[in-house]
């Protein structure tokens, strides 16, 4: 079976964690995060390419760049940034630190969850910066962690990147 | 710069152009051509290839109608670079050309001298100085797999023979450990190796695992059957994110790693290579060379696996063949130990004593049990003695009287090896009975039998037989005592002779006898006394009537004296005359009648011969009638016999 690490990157509480708990195996407590960083989950696709597993790397939440711990995307085949919808800034952050590690890491294959698409009334992300991102040709799922909206399509679809020859 | 000069070889040129820097020519340039000619001459090298062209010529010419005195300013410009168009064209000759001559050359070179290796060295020397100076990893990498055995390699060779030495004085001391070993070995009836390498093997390969070094992803997985282990592929990126948090956080340099984790009794040993790690998690305390052991298997892997390591994408199925290698990982065989002679020789040396020593202890021990099965077999076999119960060194039995006390019996009759049994660590314990073997009643008779001298005695079968000469008296008195002897049913008496009841017997026929000779004594006596004979008036002399009577009494005689002498008698014989008192004086008669006596008892003793017979005569008076005065009756002489036993 092909593996693929990847890393799920998000400003600090944007609900990353929250968003895979369900959808992962998982045997580490989110203490790890707080203490080494890092919690690394699975999770198991069927594609049609055949099955694929997907290493998650899970990194607490930073705000900049500067504090993520590089060595962890060290590997990466693909990322999943993270966003959370009710704070426009964190699409700002994120869309900051992609940046950096696209120039660190090279293109790689990445897609970015909006967050808290529950919440859609509290939403102060704008549509069109979505648009605009949309126009970078960035793969963009709104997800909700509360209904788990849209959690396996963005998995699927960055898995999906990740086996195109 | 000089016209005459003309190029004759590369090797002139090339100096001369050198020796202008960049700057010089383009001042130079800049005072001979103006703006245009400057861009046509610093054109590329097509352009002026074809310079023959005629079209071009024409162009030239037309811009440059001060040709003839540029030609003749740069003929010899022109004609360097004519022929360094040339010396260029010849190098740049086909590569695939010389990429077919090059082996050649350098086979030729080969085979005829070292040329080429010290004109390469220099280069090689300084093509690797550059690289390590620019990036040391393709190197570190590229030696990675071959550096780790070499390096070693020289080591193990340089800490060997420390290592003998070392290896010769623990040797020699023998440790207590390996004489621990043994003991176990012996105790629990396995085998030193079996021992040495459980009590060596106290830890276990539980988990090992193949990590892709850069992407933390797993490999391969190997787990003992009885790991209970977590999720590999997890457990795996997180021991990278740790290696990765560890080197991050504590800005440890780049090429240190943490190698080793360590919680209580379980140990994670982590060996990284420039594309995977290895980590083994181990319970119990490993030995130092499980880490070379890892090192060794990342070596190996990365040189059999290269490919696979470069072209890695994600699939990790083709690191199957490394499964075979971790494997062996997982069981962790210490190495035997070597054992130099000296070692061997006193474990031998250690193993024939204790062999010497255990046959010793089953000689003796055979020894004792032969000794005491000896014991048995003798005692069962004395007459008088039954054991019924026999254990080391307690004996339970039965024991007539007459063997007394077994213990002593048994050493008087030296029925015991007391070389190897003591007989005093015996517990003996005999409770009386009364044998009835035939041995022990011979005992018993001569015991309680009292024979008189001249009688022996024979015992088969419950019979006493008696043989001998005793008294009938001794038997009367004795016959109950030998019945009274156990094992004595019945007596045999008829070969006994009595001496007693032979005299009773002589007695008898004595007393047989003595009858017999008074019957015969006094038959003969009434017969001599029944004798009378007469005597004529005034005779004294017999008549041969007379003297025929008395003849006639002979054998009566000596039958009287046969029968005294038998009888221890003696007799009296007197001879009695009767006095004829009618006629005549008395005086006369007296006479007569003496006479007539003493002619009657002559003529008897002329009858008896060696007679012990007293005689004797008297005279009596008898009154006669009348009418009897003539008669010779009253002149009658009688004879009578008294008999008296021997004083």
């Amino acid at each position: 079976m092909i593996q693929k690490k990847i890393c799920l990157i998000g400003a600090f509480s944007v609900g990353k964690t929250s968003l895979i708990r369900q959808f992962v195996e998982s045997i580490f407590t989110e203490k790890y995060l707080t203490t080494v960083g890092v919690k690394i989950d699975k999770k198991v696709l069927e594609l049609e390419e055949g099955p694929i597993k997907l290493m998650i790397w899970d990194l607490a939440g930073e705000d900049d760049y500067t504090e993520i711990r590089l060595p962890y995307l060290r590997g990466a085949s693909g990322f999943i940034y993270v966003a959370d919808g009710t704070r426009a800034e964190t699409l700002t952050k994120i869309v900051d630190i992609q940046e950096h590690i696209d120039a660190d890491f090279g293109r790689l294959p990445f897609v970015l969850a909006i967050n808290k698409h529950d919440l859609i009334g509290e939403w102060e992300v704008k549509q069109s910066h979505i648009d605009h991102l949309h126009c970078k040709s960035w793969s963009i799922h709104k997800t909700s962690a509360l209904t788990g909206e849209s959690v396996d399509q963005l998995f699927t679809d960055l898995a999906q990147q990740m086996v195109k020859p | 710069m000089s016209m005459s000069q003309t190029p004759s070889s590369n090797a002139s040129i090339e100096p001369k152009l050198k020796s202008l820097s960049d700057k010089q020519v383009k001042q130079l340039k800049a005072l001979l051509f103006n703006d245009a000619e400057l861009a046509v001459l610093d054109a590329p090298a097509p352009t002026i290839e074809k310079l023959d062209d005629p079209e071009l010529e024409k162009l030239r010419q037309l811009l440059f109608p001060k040709e003839a005195l540029r030609q003749l300013l740069l003929i010899e410009d022109y004609q360097k670079l004519q022929t360094l168009l040339a010396w260029l064209e010849q190098h740049q000759q086909d590569p695939k050309k010389l990429a077919q001559a090059l082996p050649l050359a350098f086979e030729e070179l080969n085979k005829n001298s070292t040329r080429l290796a010290e004109i390469l060295a220099p280069q090689i020397e300084k093509g690797l100085h550059r690289s390590v100076t620019k990036n040391p990893q393709p190197l570190i990498d590229s030696l990675f797999p071959i550096i780790g055995p070499m390096i070693r390699k020289s080591i193990s060779e340089s800490l060997s023979d420390m290592l003998k030495s070392i290896n010769q004085l623990v040797d020699q001391s023998f440790s207590i450990q390996a004489l621990r070993w043994r003991i176990e070995a012996q105790r629990t009836g396995k085998s030193y190796a079996e021992v040495a390498l459980l009590r060596s093997l106290d830890f276990q390969v539980d988990q090992v695992f193949l990590i892709h070094q850069e992407t933390g992803i797993l490999l391969k997985h190997l787990t003992s059957p009885e790991s209970l282990h977590k999720d590999g592929d997890m457990v795996s990126g997180m021991l990278s994110a740790v290696q990765d948090f560890v080197t991050d956080a504590f800005n440890i340099s780049e090429g240190n790693y943490l190698s080793e984790l360590k919680l209580g009794d379980f140990t994670l040993i982590l060996e990284k290579g420039p594309k995977a790690s290895i980590v083994a998690a181990i319970l119990g305390k490993p030995p130092a060379s499980i880490r070379l052991d890892l090192q060794q298997r990342l070596e190996s892997l990365h040189y059999d696996l290269h490919d696979e390591f470069e072209s890695f994408n994600g699939d990790t199925q083709a690191f199957d063949s490394a499964i075979e290698d971790l494997e062996s990982l997982l069981i962790c065989k210490k190495r035997p130990r070597k054992k130099p002679i000296l070692r061997w020789i006193i474990i031998i040396l250690i193993l024939l004593s204790l062999l010497g020593y255990a046959s010793y202890k089953t000689w003796l021990n055979f020894q004792s049990q032969q000794a005491w099965s000896s014991l048995i077999t003798s005692l069962n076999q004395q007459p008088g003695i039954i054991i019924t119960h026999a254990e080391k060194n307690n004996l339970q039995g039965l024991a007539d009287p007459l063997i007394g006390d077994v213990k002593n019996y048994v050493s008087q009759h030296k029925l015991i090896d007391s070389e190897v049994l003591q007989i005093e660590a015996i517990q003996w314990q005999f409770k009386p009975f009364i044998s009835l073997e035939p041995d022990v009643i011979e005992k018993r008779i001569k015991r309680h039998l009292k024979l008189p001298q001249g009688v022996n005695y024979q015992y088969t079968n419950g019979v006493l037989s008696l043989h001998g000469q005793t008294t009938h008296e001794w038997l009367q008195s004795n016959q109950a005592k030998l019945y009274s002897i156990q094992g004595v049913f019945e007596i045999e008496h008829s070969a006994l002779t009595f001496t007693d009841l032979k005299a009773e017997q002589m007695r008898l026929q004595k007393l047989q006898a003595q009858h017999l000779a008074e019957a015969a004594l006094q038959e003969a006596i009434n017969k001599v006394e029944s004798f009378e004979v007469y005597f004529s008036i005034n005779k004294t002399q017999l008549s041969s009537e007379s003297k025929q009577m008395l003849t006639d009494l002979k054998p009566a005689l000596n039958a009287i004296v046969q029968s005294t002498k038998q009888l221890n008698q003696h007799a009296e014989l007197v001879v009695i005359a009767n006095i004829d008192n009618g006629n005549g004086t008395l005086k006369l008669n007296q006479q007569l009648a003496q006479k007539r006596a003493d002619a009657v008892l002559t003529e008897i003793k002329s009858l008896i011969q060696n007679a012990n017979i007293k005689f004797s005569t008297r005279l009596t008076s008898t009154a006669v009638k009348s009418i009897e005065l003539n008669s010779s009756n009253i002149r009658h002489v009688t004879i009578k016999v008294k008999v008296a036993p021997n004083s």
